[in-house]
């Protein structure tokens, strides 16, 4: 009773955080700002507030959080200010003067409010407080331990670049600039969430991008009134087209490369601050089945390997429920040796197939959960344990077949062929209906199931865009990175949907016939 | 707040909960709980009497028998298989008998042969037939062969040596290529139509190093007008009847040259036959082209067959072996069975079937006395690997080898 009256009203307005400080502008003494300043960060021991006397005779006080490297504080802001230099002998210095010609920090802004000053302070500023001044120096001075750029673990490649994004906005920002050296990257700042202030960076690629999709980021960002941003999942679910949908339709990425290849194809990037997560879309289903590295090796292996996961992601999704079929309700399409081998290997087991494919696939779920969570040497030990497990020992005692091993095994491998993350998550979902469709109706359960998720994926869309694009709607410029890959002196144009004002991405000068000069035109120009 | 409209809830909720209330979860059985059958046969119970009870006797494979590493194989012996037999009216009755003494479901999906025994066959296998075309479980790709001079039940409960079911060995001989492969489908379709079915037969063999023990194997042909056996062809009349039908992918011929001492072995490599049908005079021809190219892979004769001279007389000989073959065939399906399964009635209706309409009564009769000619040519590819031959050369040879 009592939870249910202390329930927030849930269409009323966000919870805000307390009238603690407001926008206030400064007081003229800095005993009073500091006051007003203490009572809004009461219990926030780790505020540091460091009281100094200006060289010009004023008190001044410097506001940060500890934990940072302080040097550059000492450095470049408490030594130029309180050792009085040569020839100086004038009265007090204006804040002009000071930030100009006394502070060696480039980034450096005025502020006038108290509520200015409380959120730069907590954004791990450092704000300057003089005595007499009714504004304050805001300051990038503090440097704050973040971790170093690493190879991404979820999307390693072994040809390509392998620095990955950080829990650190700024050195992600930087990563994506750095690939993209031109100003139409357009990068907006933004910040959600009311108590946790996440920063959020759109980008774009001007002349590319469709305009209205930027709006419409805008605006569904612009939405989100929630009271902490702390991963990049918060703002997926909170965007998406289909909240219901067990398919994503944003795609993410730990690469600076895949966000800035797809701002090239006219897409959008979300960077969060705190997580090394980077959102984009629109996408399609043929993106999720591509990897950064089917770009950057030749076309032939890449389309070779692009075969075989799309040959994976249908065993990923159907294999179980096809055994389970097969062997419940459709024996007949067996081969006879095939059939004969599946009987003596069941002949002695307890359940039938699509229990034992259950209780099968979800230990292995269960193997896949803890070997994430524990520690990687325990995580390992416990896989080994369970394949043992469940290999070995559940087949010897007959509680399992082992053809039913040997297809959750190989499920379970084709599960790790699709590349994306959160594709995989969603066809291991969708493997246990299509299992209970196959125990109860047999093959025409499958393919009911398979025609709910195709029609499904056709009426999908992410941010406005088709999901099956460019298969459904067609569009045949568009097949050129779908199942195939076609080399990139092929790619001359954009996928259409996503770059509609700017399709052509390259002329034909590289095609072969462009490529190598005419023997015959040479051994004419020769002979005149 | 947005909720879940609750129209759309109660679609996926009757979506979710029809499959319950479907057929599928009646009609599921486990693998493990199949009787699968791997060969059927049928005789009849009291063979003179007319209307004597159908016997059926089907080969179950013992799948805790055939399948694991473990386990030894069962070939050769009866562990693999389980006979069953029962009767009935007709083929459904009998089945039905043998699915009551029967633990298991009865599977006939994977029937990979039926053997109907000789008296069976004679007294017309029309209702088999109906029962593999009609029964959706049965498939009609299923092989059939006729018992030679034995009862199916007989030939059912012989096991085979290399494989663990004998009719596995069934299918592999018939699809080796050597005979000709005929199923439930392809003798329904001659029984249908214009001309005559015909089958392979079976025969039971005494092995030669173990006395007692019997094994099987496929020869001569068994001639059917429409539904019932009428005879065989003897092992001559079946090797001209498998070149005049031109399906023969593998063969091997040992001929005598005249003159010449030894023997010569000749592989087959091509067989290509052409049946045309011409009506002269309101009455149809026949005419059966046959075009073989083999190799000659032992030479027990003092020739060298890199000579054309000798390769041509083995040439001639395989010509006109093949045609006397294929002659004897002939006039036994005309004159001794009266059974068109040449097909040449189906020729004449595809060709002139207004020619076919008037002497469709009298076809029997038309085709006793149909002209037939039979042109056979040869060509030898390869004389072997080795040039000269090996056999020495006897100094009182009485023969004069010939020289190119």
């Amino acid at each position: 009773m009592n939870s249910q009256q202390n329930k927030p009203a849930t269409d009323e307005a966000p919870p805000t955080p307390g009238p603690t400080y407001c926008a206030l502008p400064l007081y003229q003494e800095l005993e009073d700002t500091l006051a007003s300043l203490k009572k809004a960060f009461v219990n926030c021991s780790d505020v540091i507030y460091r009281p100094f006397c200006l060289f010009d005779n004023r008190a001044a006080c410097l506001l940060y959080l500890q934990g940072g490297d302080s040097h550059s504080v000492d450095a470049d802001i408490l030594a130029p200010l309180t050792m009085k230099p040569a020839g100086h002998d004038a009265g007090p210095l204006s804040l002009d003067d000071i930030q100009r010609t006394y502070i060696h920090i480039a980034d450096a802004t005025r502020r006038t409010t108290l509520q200015d000053i409380v959120s730069d302070v907590m954004a791990f500023r450092v704000v300057l407080l003089i005595a007499f001044e009714r504004e304050a120096l805001s300051l990038n001075a503090m440097k704050y331990p973040q971790r170093a750029i690493a190879e991404p673990e979820t999307e390693s490649v072994i040809r390509g670049p392998h620095a990955g994004f950080t829990e650190d906005l700024d050195t992600n920002v930087v990563q994506v600039r750095r690939k993209l050296h031109t100003p139409d990257l357009k990068i907006e700042y933004m910040e959600l969430g009311s108590y946790s202030h996440t920063k959020v960076a759109i980008l774009y690629l001007e002349g590319v991008v469709n305009p209205n999709l930027v709006t419409e980021v805008r605006e569904r960002l612009g939405r989100i009134q929630i009271d902490g941003i702390l991963e990049s999942g918060y703002i997926e679910e909170l965007i998406e087209d289909t909240p219901y949908s067990p398919f994503p339709q944003i795609q993410n990425t730990e690469r600076p490369d895949v966000v800035a290849s797809l701002l090239l194809e006219g897409r959008f990037a979300l960077l969060i601050d705190g997580t090394p997560l980077a959102l984009m879309a629109p996408i399609n289903l043929w993106g999720a089945m591509a990897s950064p590295e089917d770009y950057y090796e030749r076309f032939f292996i890449t389309n070779l390997l692009r075969w075989i996961r799309y040959l994976f992601l249908f065993v990923a999704l159907f294999l179980p429920s096809i055994y389970i079929a097969v062997t419940t309700f459709n024996q007949e399409v067996l081969p006879t040796n095939l059939l004969l081998s599946i009987a003596a290997a069941r002949e002695n087991t307890p359940f039938p197939a699509l229990v034992e494919a259950f209780s099968m696939e979800i230990t292995f779920e269960a193997l896949r959960e803890a070997g994430v969570r524990l520690p990687k040497t325990v995580g390992q030990a416990v896989s080994i344990v369970g394949a043992l497990v469940i290999g070995q020992a559940a087949v010897q005692a007959g509680i399992i077949s082992a053809p039913m091993v040997i297809v959750v095994s190989v499920t379970g491998i084709a599960s790790f062929c699709i590349p994306r993350f959160n594709f995989a998550i969603s066809i291991r979902l969708l493997r246990f209906p299509m299992m209970i469709l196959a125990g109860t109706l047999g093959a025409f359960g499958i393919f009911m199931g398979s025609l709910v998720i195709l029609a499904h994926l056709c009426a999908l869309r992410s941010f406005g865009s088709p999901y099956l694009m460019p298969l459904a709607p067609f569009s045949a410029s568009g097949l050129k990175d779908t199942v195939v890959r076609v080399p990139w002196w092929a790619m001359r144009s954009r996928p259409y949907q996503t770059s509609k004002i700017n399709i052509a991405r390259q002329p034909q000068s590289t095609t072969p016939k462009q490529r190598l000069p005419r023997p015959s035109r040479q051994n004419n120009q020769g002979g005149a | 707040m947005h909720r879940v409209p609750k129209i759309a809830f109660s679609r996926w909720l009757s979506v979710c909960l029809l499959p319950l209330f479907c057929t599928g979860c009646a009609d599921a059985t486990e693998v493990n709980r199949l009787a699968i059958v791997a060969m059927s046969g049928f005789d009849l119970v009291t063979p003179k009497s007319p209307a004597s009870l159908t016997l059926a006797t089907v080969q179950i494979a013992r799948p805790s028998q055939l399948g694991g590493p473990e386990t030894p194989s069962p070939a050769g012996s009866m562990k693999g298989f389980l006979l069953e037999s029962g009767t009935g009216i007709n083929v459904g009755a009998a089945f039905s008998d043998i699915q009551r003494q029967t633990s298991r479901r009865f599977y006939l999906s994977h029937r990979d042969a039926t053997v109907v025994g000789e008296d069976y066959a004679r007294h017309g296998i029309s209702s088999l037939i109906d029962e593999t075309l009609r029964n959706p479980q049965s498939r009609t790709r299923t092989f059939l062969l006729t018992a030679y001079h034995t009862q199916a039940s007989h030939i059912l409960s012989i096991p085979y040596g290399l494989n663990r079911l004998p009719s596995a060995a069934v299918v592999e001989m018939q699809e080796s290529g050597e005979i000709l492969p005929v199923d439930v489908k392809q003798f329904a379709q001659d029984m249908m139509g214009p001309g005559d079915p015909y089958t392979m037969g079976i025969l039971p063999m005494l092995g030669i190093h173990e006395k007692n023990k019997y094994t099987f194997d496929i020869r001569h042909i068994a001639v059917y007008q429409k539904d019932h056996l009428v005879g065989w062809l003897s092992l001559n009349e079946s090797s001209g009847f498998l070149f005049i039908m031109g399906r023969l992918r593998q063969d091997l011929m040992a001929v005598h040259l005249p003159g010449v001492p030894g023997t010569v072995s000749c592989t087959l490599l091509v067989l290509h036959t052409v049946k045309t049908i011409r009506v002269v005079r309101g009455k149809p021809q026949l005419t059966i082209e046959t075009y073989i190219e083999d190799d000659i892979i032992e030479n027990g004769t003092p020739l060298n067959f890199h000579e054309v001279v000798n390769t041509n007389q083995v040439r001639l000989v395989i010509q006109r072996n093949v045609a006397e073959r294929m002659r004897a065939c002939l006039s036994a399906l005309q004159q001794r069975y009266d059974a068109d399964c040449l097909g040449s009635g189906r020729l004449l209706y595809e060709h002139y079937p207004q020619v076919w309409r008037k002497i469709e009564p009298q076809w029997r009769s038309v085709f006793k006395t149909m002209p037939i000619t039979v042109t056979v040519h040869c060509q030898i590819r390869r004389g072997g690997q080795v040039g000269p031959p090996i056999r020495p050369q006897s100094p009182t040879a009485d023969w004069l080898p010939a020289h190119g």
